[in-house]
């Protein structure tokens, strides 16, 4: 009976479109920049309009996937640098093909194919190894007690700046600045081992 | 105390500032006036410079996720339901066979304070007799050696989770 009960019941209420489509779409100006930065190109170029809009119809379809308690911004974001990679191997490839371009046209071009990363991994891929997280927890051991305690409460706690503004006892843009420069710091603390 | 960033800190010569940017692609938009959200979304530099840190906030956000998985200790909890559930199971299916077989059973139970002496001598006897053998020294020798060796590999595999967890 209690097994019958059970298989009568409703499936677990899914976010619904409308609402998941409200809040992605104020990402827009965000997505927007992260796709025209790793495509290497003016924001209003089409090509960021593609990915832009390839990236939020991927969400939509795949909101489920959102973990619960996972933010939507990193979420897409993510989205979003997965979407504008695969864009940009794909004109790295349609170039290739082709016959070489005027040389004004070619300088461009090649820039923005040597922003494609190559076969190496991502820092998220490397991080997922045990000695990048030792080294990512190195890094975060050197930096100032404060910046990291920042950096903690924003990345791992979720806590937005003025809520570790009120929890430190500083001023916000204290926060914002420690914040800004503990994340560059452990950018390029990733950065090295990627090219490492 | 002050929820938004100051003018100052906002602009940089006449474009927003990388500390409003880095504000914006960690999506903190109520501590940067509307002012200046209005000029990232018109000025494609800006907007570059927000993706730029956008991806970067994302990398460390991303690597800060898998090192705080991997500090997270594994805990597995005794199966204390299951094992509950299985011992009333295990204690309802025997009581038809326990019934069954308690008159077989009592002259065991009552002949086990004879017969536990007899055996312990009995077993003291055989391994006084194979410990004086060749085959028990033998034996004896390889046992030891086999206890150093699980006791070698129990301490290296401490010592490499210790590491591992640090």
């Amino acid at each position: 009976m209690m097994l019958g009960a059970l298989l009568m019941m409703p499936p677990a209420a899914k976010p619904s479109v409308d609402a998941f489509s409200r809040e992605a779409a104020e990402l827009r100006p965000l997505l927007r920049a992260v796709a025209a930065s790793v495509l290497g190109v003016a924001p209003s170029h089409p090509d960021v309009d593609d990915a832009v809009g390839e990236t939020m119809r991927r969400a939509i379809e795949g909101r489920e996937r959102l973990r619960k308690g996972e933010p939507l911004r990193g979420w897409m974001v993510g989205i979003a640098r997965h979407v504008a990679l695969d864009a940009a191997r794909t004109r790295t490839r349609a170039l290739k093909r082709q016959a070489p371009p005027p040389a004004s046209e070619s300088s461009r071009d090649v820039n923005a194919a040597d922003r494609v990363p190559d076969s190496k991994p991502s820092p998220f891929d490397r991080a997922a190894r045990a000695e990048d997280a030792a080294e990512l927890t190195r890094a975060l051991d050197a930096l100032p007690e404060k910046q990291r305690e920042a950096l903690l409460c924003f990345f791992v706690e979720g806590m937005s700046y003025v809520e570790i503004a009120g929890r430190l006892n500083v001023p916000m843009g204290t926060v914002a600045t420690w914040i800004l420069r503990g994340r560059r710091a452990l950018a390029v603390t990733l950065e090295h081992r990627r090219n490492a | 105390m002050n929820s938004r960033l100051g003018r100052q800190e906002s602009w940089d010569e006449g474009h927003a500032s990388e500390l409003a940017l880095s504000c914006l692609a960690d999506g903190q938009l109520d501590v940067v006036d509307a002012d200046v959200r209005a000029h990232v979304d018109g000025c494609a530099d800006c907007t570059l410079r927000m993706g730029e840190l956008a991806l970067e906030s994302h990398a460390v956000g991303a690597a800060m996720a898998v090192m705080r998985a991997q500090a997270a200790p594994v805990r597995h909890r005794f199966p204390f339901a299951m094992t509950a559930v299985a011992a009333v199971l295990a204690v309802v299916c025997a009581i038809p066979g326990l019934i069954e077989g308690l008159p077989r059973l009592l002259p065991w139970i009552f002949a086990a304070p004879r017969l536990l002496p007899l055996l312990t001598a009995s077993l003291v006897a055989v391994a006084h007799d194979f410990g004086a053998s060749p085959l028990g020294r033998a034996t004896s020798v390889a046992s030891a050696a086999m206890l150093c060796l699980i006791g070698f590999a129990l301490a290296r595999a401490s010592r490499a989770d210790a590491a591992r967890k640090a």
